[in-house]
């Protein structure tokens, strides 16, 4: 089920919200955790309901696994337990997402015929495999323990981030649904909730969705876009995947209020970042913050010396992963690659101490690398990706609308005159407005989670109805949250 | 602000503009789906969504690009009928289904004049166009996702347009009294159909993507085909169907034949696949004109690979009144798919591109 469609807003949600805290406000509180079970599993086989199965076959054996890591174990045991649990995990994300990528390279490099095995992929994967894994882990190091399988199976499947995060901690989750308050309505943190809603259906279905139209157009045509076109194509894609993946983190943060759960902050400001580091502080942070403590922290602490040339090979080896993890294809690892080489390139100039740019140049020349990052990363080849860059640079000539036609008498040879000047984008005049508006916003506006801090105004009650109502009437142009591909 | 009191002003607030808003939108009814008053948006799959339900029409045109600029008055005339045009811009073979189910469903249709166009019946059986947004739900049999259309800021934009306009007298918005003005690119592009648009569109032609590829496999052509337009001629046996291979230019085939070897056999099997279940049905009449050489090779005829003059049009829609050369009956089929064959093996592509 989707958040921005009307069987959400309309029917799932006060459902699922007004029988949780009836149950609650009765005292059947185990009954209420089954309900939240019941309809977050519900919620995710809304969609297809033979992905099912394996989450439940996930859940279960991950919570089998867990229980038998006990302190009595020998580090044998439980490390032996640990890599069945990663292996696990990893096996289910490396067979569903991962084998026809695998298949598809074996055949080229050993030019080979083998046949594509077609798996589908089960939405949310790449999210619960890496919230069992932290589990798993925090299982092994003795920082998480849930007895209770309704409980685990809740800190798993709880609707608002079961299938694109934020990715959380068991510790961030279970011991708020536990407490006594979180079971009572909270005038406060419904508020929050719906406010934060608001603002993210309108991120999503009227912002991301409208740059999409633009960001379509505009790979559809990526051989022949003129300069203009190539810039609006990447930059609202830039935009477009921003304020969808933060639109729909902010609904899941709302949700998550509404039922008195603080779910981990996943974006704050990230276009702000003065460097790919800052960048990655702001960007997805719960998955930046699975990067450092399950990728690279192991790689650094596997190491018998630490170097700062070892620690950059592994930065380089983390982020690789990372990019790979977002889909199977070479343009997410070079993705990965492009953001390695961009955080290498700045511990090298914190190590030698070169003297910070200034402010605004540095927040330009970092959004200025995601942006070209994130064109790798929409592209369905890197060659999609040249043709993008190469416009980019102006190799294809730029096309002006005919009233520049004064400009004519300049005689520059790769300057055209045309009527359908941003045609190839699906762009007009106002996209170029829109798109300078919605990039000062990010540069300089608050993030969500900042305005939250000024919520119980009149003024804002009357500003998020009519986002929200806004957003509600965009719905009709369905789309999918990008990131429940990956 | 007290937490309730917010929460009280937001129910409220976001209650009065939803159904404020919605009601707007089914008073003013921009996209004629309960009543007509003859002004259409400029969104070729909405206004027709809504003019199929609510025109006065007895006859329908199909199809997609090729069909667009079909003139209506001349078709009127010939078949002594109302035509509406119900072809849209890059339409899918699914697309035109669902207009024309409409359209028996709502009306009485005597004639419909439709192209085979195998690019609308590539990919899957219900492929939408990937770009332009299609109102499935406006022509289905279930009144109320109707609303989804009234629950839309795009209508609100359309409604508020039509109010402004009817209040202040003005003109803002793209809207036009001409249904056929939704379709006429000859107006347009009346000077491209020159060697030179022909030709650079040769050159800038795009490499067939993989998924491209796949989809016009000559089993998913036939499958969309028998789902698609044969179901249409089955089930209704009263209605006339004037059908026809469009001529595309000869070196459009080129496009596919670099990518794919085998083309030329799979698009001859699905022309033939075509004739012999069309050919049976009383109610059918098929021409080809892919076979009229004269026009296929010579590129002054296209603004680019398919796309042809009105010159052209009045070639097809002659055929169709005074059937002379093109008419493919049970006798001819054979011989009209071995001319076509032996034409693309023959064809010299450097005859069109070279000047």
């Amino acid at each position: 089920m989707l958040f921005n469609s009307y069987a959400f807003i309309f029917a799932f949600l006060p459902i699922t919200f007004f029988v949780y805290f009836y149950f609650n406000r009765k005292h059947y509180t185990v009954a209420a955790k089954y309900w939240l079970l019941l309809t977050s599993l519900f919620f995710y086989g809304w969609w297809n309901i033979n992905y099912l199965p394996l989450i439940l076959s996930s859940i279960v054996f991950n919570f089998g696994l867990s229980n038998a890591f006990k302190p009595s174990n020998s580090k044998e045991k439980n490390k032996l337990l640990l890599i069945t649990g990663l292996l696990f995990n990893i096996g289910i994300l490396g067979v569903f997402k991962y084998t026809d990528f695998f298949i598809q390279n074996m055949n080229s490099v050993f030019d080979t015929s083998i046949p594509f095995l077609h798996f589908a992929l089960p939405l949310g994967i790449s999210f619960f495999s890496l919230q069992q894994i932290t589990y798993i882990v925090d299982r092994y190091e003795g920082l998480a323990q849930e007895k209770e399988f309704i409980n685990y199976a809740i800190y798993v499947t709880f609707f608002p981030q079961l299938i694109a995060g934020p990715i959380v901690h068991h510790s961030e989750i279970m011991p708020q649904l536990k407490k006594i308050s979180a079971k009572v309505l909270n005038k406060k943190n419904i508020t929050i909730g719906l406010f934060l809603f608001s603002i993210g259906l309108f991120k999503k279905a009227v912002i991301a969705d409208t740059c999409a139209i633009w960001v379509n157009a505009g790979f559809q045509n990526a051989e022949t876009l003129s300069f203009l076109e190539a810039w609006i194509t990447s930059l609202s894609y830039s935009l477009q995947l921003y304020f969808d993946f933060s639109g729909y983190t902010d609904m899941a943060l709302g949700i998550g209020y509404m039922f008195n759960i603080k779910l981990p902050i996943n974006f704050n400001s990230p276009y702000k970042a003065r460097n790919i580091i800052d960048f990655w502080q702001r960007w997805h942070i719960t998955l930046s913050r699975f990067i450092t403590t399950y990728l690279y922290t192991p790689m650094i602490r596997s190491l018998n010396k630490i170097t700062f040339p070892k620690a950059m090979v592994a930065t380089l080896l983390a982020m690789l992963i990372a990019g790979l993890w977002h889909g199977a294809a070479w343009t997410f690892i070079l993705f990965g690659f492009i953001h390695g080489i961009g955080l290498i390139t700045n511990h090298i100039m914190r190590k030698k101490k070169l003297k910070k740019l200034p402010h605004l140049l540095a927040c330009t020349l970092t959004f200025m690398y995601v942006n070209m990052s994130f064109t790798v990363f929409r592209s369905t080849s890197l060659k999609q990706s040249a043709y993008i860059f190469k416009s980019m640079l102006g190799f294809n000539g730029l096309t002006l609308h005919p009233a520049f036609s004064k400009l004519q008498f300049l005689h520059l040879d790769w300057v055209t005159f045309n009527s359908d000047w941003l045609f190839k984008a699906g762009a007009s005049k106002t996209t170029i407005i829109i798109l300078v508006i919605l990039l000062v916003t990010c540069f300089i506006g608050k993030n969500s989670t900042e305005m939250i801090k000024s919520v119980p105004k009149l003024s804002t009650a009357i500003v998020a109805s009519i986002l929200f109502v806004v957003g509600l009437f965009y719905l009709s142009r369905v789309s999918e949250f990008l990131y429940f591909n990956f | 602000m007290k937490n309730k009191n917010w929460i009280i002003v937001f129910t409220l607030c976001s209650s009065l503009l939803f159904f404020g808003i919605a009601l707007i939108n089914i008073v003013i009814d921009p996209f004629n789906i309960y009543s007509n008053d003859g002004m259409y948006v400029n969104n070729q799959r909405f206004a027709n969504a809504g003019a199929v339900r609510t025109a006065d029409y007895n006859s329908v045109i199909l199809g997609g690009s090729l069909t667009e600029n079909l003139p209506i008055t001349q078709l009127n005339k010939m078949f002594d009928a109302n035509f509406i045009k119900l072809a849209v811009s890059g339409s899918t073979a699914y697309e035109s289904r669902l207009f024309a189910q409409k359209a028996f469903k709502t009306h009485e249709v005597q004639t419909v004049v439709s192209p085979i166009d195998f690019f609308a019946f590539r990919g899957s059986t219900t492929r939408l166009h990937k770009t332009y947004e299609f109102p499935e739900y406006l022509l289905d049999n279930n009144p109320f996702n109707d609303l989804s259309l009234y629950v839309n800021f795009d209508t609100f934009k359309y409604s508020l347009k039509l109010i402004i306009n009817a209040v202040l007298n003005k003109s803002i918005g793209k809207f036009t009294t001409d249904h056929e003005d939704l379709f006429n690119w000859y107006r347009t592009d009346k000077d491209k159909f020159s060697y030179d648009h022909f030709s650079k569109a040769w050159e800038n032609r795009g490499e067939l993507s993989e998924e491209d590829g796949r989809s016009y496999n000559v089993n998913l052509l036939e499958t969309s085909f028998r789902a698609n337009f044969l179901v249409l001629i089955k089930n209704n046996p009263n209605t006339q169907f004037h059908i026809y291979f469009p001529p595309y230019s000869s070196l459009m085939y080129c496009l596919f034949i670099d990518d794919k070897p085998h083309f030329i056999k799979e698009i001859v099997a699905f022309k033939k696949m075509v004739m012999e279940s069309t050919l049976p049905y009383k109610n059918v009449h098929l021409y080809d004109f892919q076979t009229a050489t004269h026009i296929t090779t010579k590129s002054e005829n296209y603004k680019d690979l398919s796309h042809y003059s009105p010159a052209i049009d009045q070639v097809i829609l002659k055929e169709i009144a005074r059937p002379e050369h093109y008419k493919v009956t049970k006798k001819n089929t054979l011989k009209k798919l071995a001319t076509f064959e032996a034409h693309l093996n023959r064809f010299n592509r450097s005859q069109m591109i070279s000047k």
